[in-house]
């Protein structure tokens, strides 16, 4: 299994390892709810240097890129980020990534650690003409910084006004000497910074955090809270909730689908789907009895089952931040005329059925 | 406090105290160290008669799902009501707090299945290097 540049430093901080997509990973340093908590109240830092870093460039990266994705890159401006999935030809999610394009020929895609190589040999397989195509997966880590005080943090340590790095910017900078791009972008529902450093600058940035935000209560956080955040920010996680089965308009993403665009990969499905429904789509659910859904378990209907949870968790009060109620949450598929906020619907939880309710998504919005 | 020496651990990382033939049973430090955050624990009914290995069990974190098996066979006489309010017990105070379930009838000879203190510890150091 592979490790990333700070596995020493964070074995010094006593985090539980384990495996990810490949990769030995933090699960967590002191405790998952603790970790939540540090995210939705003041600042974390985490390592997420497993996602894979590829970037395309040249005069037709846009047009070469175009067609295999389902929003629109003539709308993306330099400078800036988009989230899209990438779909093969049945319309199913090949891997989702965010798109960033620090220059008006350069395009960085931020990949899911086990869709690398796919995705690599995806982009070779389809362009047709003379775009570079550059594999930095060994050169460069992630780091992410997020929460309320997050991003204060980073423009101090970066020298950023507030106006100059807005939400889904991407920018060249500095931190503790090193360069870095700064993207404002996340995966936990909150706000915060994802900063992009090569490798070996990878402890010097980390330690220069975790310095500069003594002040803030900034916390390492691990895997575990990673996945909790990101459920309760309603954020679907590929693997889990998505795979190559499942279609953007299932998956509640028909937001990432730009229909004003020209072709491109799995359209045809997606119109299909469009004009003619689809058969299951990804819902939330509350659980009203007592239990915790997990990825697997069976979603009842009327004594049938009707779809499978993907995520669940269970949040005690107060993981959220003062005031915030205990409750288990999930996602999963079920029949669309099941959708509806307000449904009822069981969870079949250790060989009994536990009454749970449909829930519009997300289960967690921050104020700011 | 609990003499850890008295206790008798399972490979599933359960802890017994036998008084009589009354065993308490809950999960050692280690595993709640391995399973962080409880949240949840689902506990057996009382008047179960359970055999050594059953399941019996589930302990909750926020991460998964762990199955408590019974180290020895025996009649489950008492659950720990107070952990459905408070299961962070188990995290607390594994062996004093946060036991989970006693057992009525237990036979001793069960106990020749189970770990001393010594053997337990060597068992999860060797877990450990896979």
């Amino acid at each position: 299994m592979k490790r990333t540049a700070l596995y020493p430093d964070q074995a010094a901080l006593h985090a539980k390892f384990g495996p990810f997509g490949g990769w030995e990973l933090p699960l967590f340093y002191s405790s998952i709810l603790d970790e939540h908590r540090a995210v939705r109240t003041s600042a974390g830092l985490f390592d997420v240097s497993h996602l894979g870093h590829l970037e395309v460039s040249g005069p037709e990266a846009q047009s070469q890129l175009q067609p295999l994705v389902t929003q629109d890159l003539t709308r993306l401006e330099p400078g800036r980020a988009v989230y899209t999935p990438m779909l093969n030809p049945q319309g199913g999610i090949l891997d989702e990534m965010i798109f960033y394009r620090p220059e008006p020929d350069r395009f960085r895609l931020v990949v899911n650690a086990a869709n690398g190589e796919k995705v690599l040999s995806w982009l070779k397989g389809h362009f047709s003409s003379s775009v570079s195509i550059q594999d930095l997966r060994d050169q460069v880590g992630t780091l992410a910084v997020q929460g309320p005080k997050g991003v204060r943090l980073v423009e101090r340590l970066a020298h950023l006004t507030p106006a100059q790095a807005p939400r889904y910017s991407i920018r060249a900078g500095q931190i503790a000497g090193r360069k870095v791009l700064l993207a404002r972008t996340g995966y936990t529902g909150e706000d915060g910074f994802e900063l992009f450093v090569g490798t070996q600058d990878l402890i010097l940035v980390w330690n220069r955090v975790l310095e500069e935000g003594k002040s803030d209560s900034i916390q390492p956080v691990g895997l575990g809270a990673r996945d909790t955040l990101r459920l309760e920010a309603g954020l679907p996680l590929g693997g889990s909730d998505l795979d190559e089965t499942i279609t953007p308009l299932e998956a509640g993403l028909d937001w990432t689908v730009a229909w004003g665009k020209g072709p491109f990969v799995g359209r045809e499905v997606l119109e299909r789907q469009k004009r003619e429904g689809v058969s299951r789509c990804l819902v939330g659910f509350l659980l009203k009895g007592n239990g915790i859904p997990r990825h697997g378990y069976p979603i009842l209907s009327g004594g049938r089952e009707v779809g499978r949870v993907t995520s669940g968790t269970f949040l005690p009060a107060g993981a959220s931040g003062p005031g915030t109620a205990a409750r288990a949450i999930g996602m999963g598929y079920v029949p669309p005329t099941l959708s509806n906020p307000g449904t009822s619907i069981s969870i079949q939880i250790h060989d009994r059925p536990v009454p749970a309710e449909v829930v519009r998504l997300p289960f967690y919005r921050r104020k700011n | 406090m609990t003499e850890l020496n008295q206790l008798r651990f399972s490979k599933t990382h359960e802890w017994l105290r036998l008084d009589a033939k009354t065993g308490t049973v809950g999960i050692t430090e280690h595993a709640q160290e391995e399973i962080s955050d409880v949240v949840f624990v689902e506990l057996p009914k009382v008047g179960r008669a359970v055999r050594q290995g059953e399941e019996v069990a589930v302990v909750e974190s926020v991460k998964a799902a762990f199955s408590i098996y019974s180290p020895v066979s025996g009649t489950i006489s008492k659950v720990n009501d107070g952990l459905v309010k408070d299961p962070g017990a188990i995290n607390r105070s594994p062996y004093e707090e946060g036991w989970i379930f006693l057992l009525d009838g237990v036979d001793g000879k069960d106990l020749i299945n189970l770990l001393t203190r010594e053997q337990y510890d060597q068992w999860v150091k060797g877990e450990e290097k896979h």
